[in-house]
C-alpha cells in the first residue's frame, strides 16, 4: 500500500510538470499581418511563426 | 527475522531508493520550468542599453575604454536579453519594436566585438580577410533564428530584406568615423519615426561625411549612399531622398552631379 501510494505520487507530480511544461502560452492579441509577425525571424522559428498565422 | 520481512513485503533498499527517485523527479519538474521560462522579457524601452549610451557616448564618438573597464557586466547583460529573445514573443511586437530591436542588436554586438579586441584601430584589422568582423558570427540568436548570427546577417538578411526601410543606414553604426553618429540613446519603436528622421538630419548634416556645392552644382555624399543605393531609390532618385535631410526642394538639386567620398575605417573613438 504504501509503494502503491508512493508511486502514485510520483506520477502525480510527473503528469503535473509535464502538464506545465506542454502548456501554450497565454493567448496574445493577433499580429496585424503574416508578414508582419514573422518578419525577421529565420529557420524553425519562423516555419513555426508562418504556421501559426491564420 | 529476516524471512519475516520478506514476508511482510519489505524489500531491503527501497528506503534508500525512495528519496532519490523523488529528488529526480522534482529535478525533472524544475529542468521543465526552467526550459520554459528560458525566453528572456525585451524591455521596449531599451532602457538599459540607454544608460550605457548615454555614459560612453559624446558626439558619436565611443568611450570603448570606458566601456571595458566599467560597463561589461551590464553590457553583457543586455546582448543576454537580446540573445535571449523568442520568437512567440517577438512575433507579437509591432513592425517599428521589431526594427528597433535589430538595431539596438547590431550596434550593441558591434560595441561587444571591438571592446573584445580593444585597443584597435579600425574594426577592419579584427580577421584575417578584408571584412571578416562582418562576417564573424559571434551573435547568439537561437530564439529568433535557431543560429549565431553575423553583423552583416543583421544587417542584410534580416533590416534590408525585410523591412524595405532604407533609414536604417543611418542608425546602423559599424565603428568607424564615415558611419553614421552612434546615438547616445537606443532606439525604440514608439520613438523610431523620429529617431531615424533626427539621425539622417545629424549625418547629412556633418560635412565631414556629405556635403553640397551649390554653386557646382554636385552632391558629396557618403559610399553608404554608393553602397546601398538601390535601397534609398525604391521610391525616387538618390537626389530625392537625401534633399530633405539637407534641407533642399529636390528641384535645387535634381541635377546635380553625385560623387562619393572616401571612407575613413578608422575607429568611432
Amino acid at each position: 500500500m504504501k509503494t502503491f501510494m508512493m508511486l502514485f505520487g510520483l506520477a502525480v507530480v510527473f503528469a503535473g510538470g509535464t502538464a506545465c511544461f506542454l502548456a501554450p502560452p497565454l493567448q496574445a492579441p493577433p499580429a496585424e499581418t503574416e508578414d508582419e509577425a514573422c518578419v525577421g525571424l529565420g529557420g524553425a522559428a519562423r516555419r513555426s511563426c508562418e504556421q501559426r498565422q491564420p | 527475522m529476516t524471512r519475516i520481512r520478506q514476508h511482510k513485503g519489505f524489500r531491503p533498499g527501497a528506503r534508500r531508493l525512495r528519496a532519490p527517485a523523488v529528488l529526480i523527479v522534482l529535478l525533472l519538474c524544475l529542468a521543465a520550468d526552467g526550459i520554459a521560462q528560458v525566453c528572456t522579457s525585451v524591455d521596449p524601452s531599451h532602457a538599459a542599453w540607454s544608460a550605457l549610451l548615454s555614459r560612453r557616448v559624446v558626439d558619436g564618438r565611443v568611450d570603448y575604454a570606458g566601456f571595458l573597464r566599467d560597463d561589461q557586466p551590464a553590457l553583457d547583460s543586455y546582448l543576454a536579453t537580446l540573445s535571449g529573445t523568442c520568437a512567440d514573443d517577438y512575433s507579437r511586437w509591432p513592425r517599428a519594436e521589431k526594427i528597433a530591436f535589430w538595431i539596438n542588436a547590431y550596434n550593441a554586438f558591434t560595441v561587444r566585438l571591438i571592446a573584445n579586441h580593444y585597443p584597435l584601430r579600425s574594426i577592419r584589422n579584427i580577421g584575417w580577410l578584408p571584412g571578416a568582423a562582418f562576417r564573424k558570427q559571434f551573435i547568439p540568436m537561437q530564439g529568433l533564428r535557431g543560429e549565431e548570427m553575423s553583423l552583416d546577417d543583421i544587417e542584410h538578411r534580416v533590416l534590408r530584406a525585410g523591412f524595405a526601410e532604407a533609414r536604417i543606414h543611418f542608425a546602423l553604426v559599424c565603428a568607424a568615423r564615415s558611419c553614421p553618429p552612434l546615438r547616445a540613446e537606443a532606439y525604440r519603436g514608439a520613438d523610431l519615426g523620429q529617431q531615424l528622421e533626427d539621425q539622417g538630419r545629424r549625418f547629412l548634416g556633418d560635412r565631414d561625411k556629405n556635403r553640397v556645392d551649390l554653386d557646382a552644382g554636385k552632391l558629396y555624399l557618403s559610399k553608404i549612399f554608393k553602397w546601398f543605393r538601390p535601397d534609398f531609390e525604391a521610391h525616387g532618385p538618390l537626389g530625392a531622398f537625401v534633399a530633405p535631410y539637407l534641407e533642399l526642394q529636390t528641384n535645387d538639386i535634381a541635377n546635380f552631379e553625385i560623387e562619393f567620398l572616401d571612407y575613413d575605417w578608422s575607429l568611432n573613438e
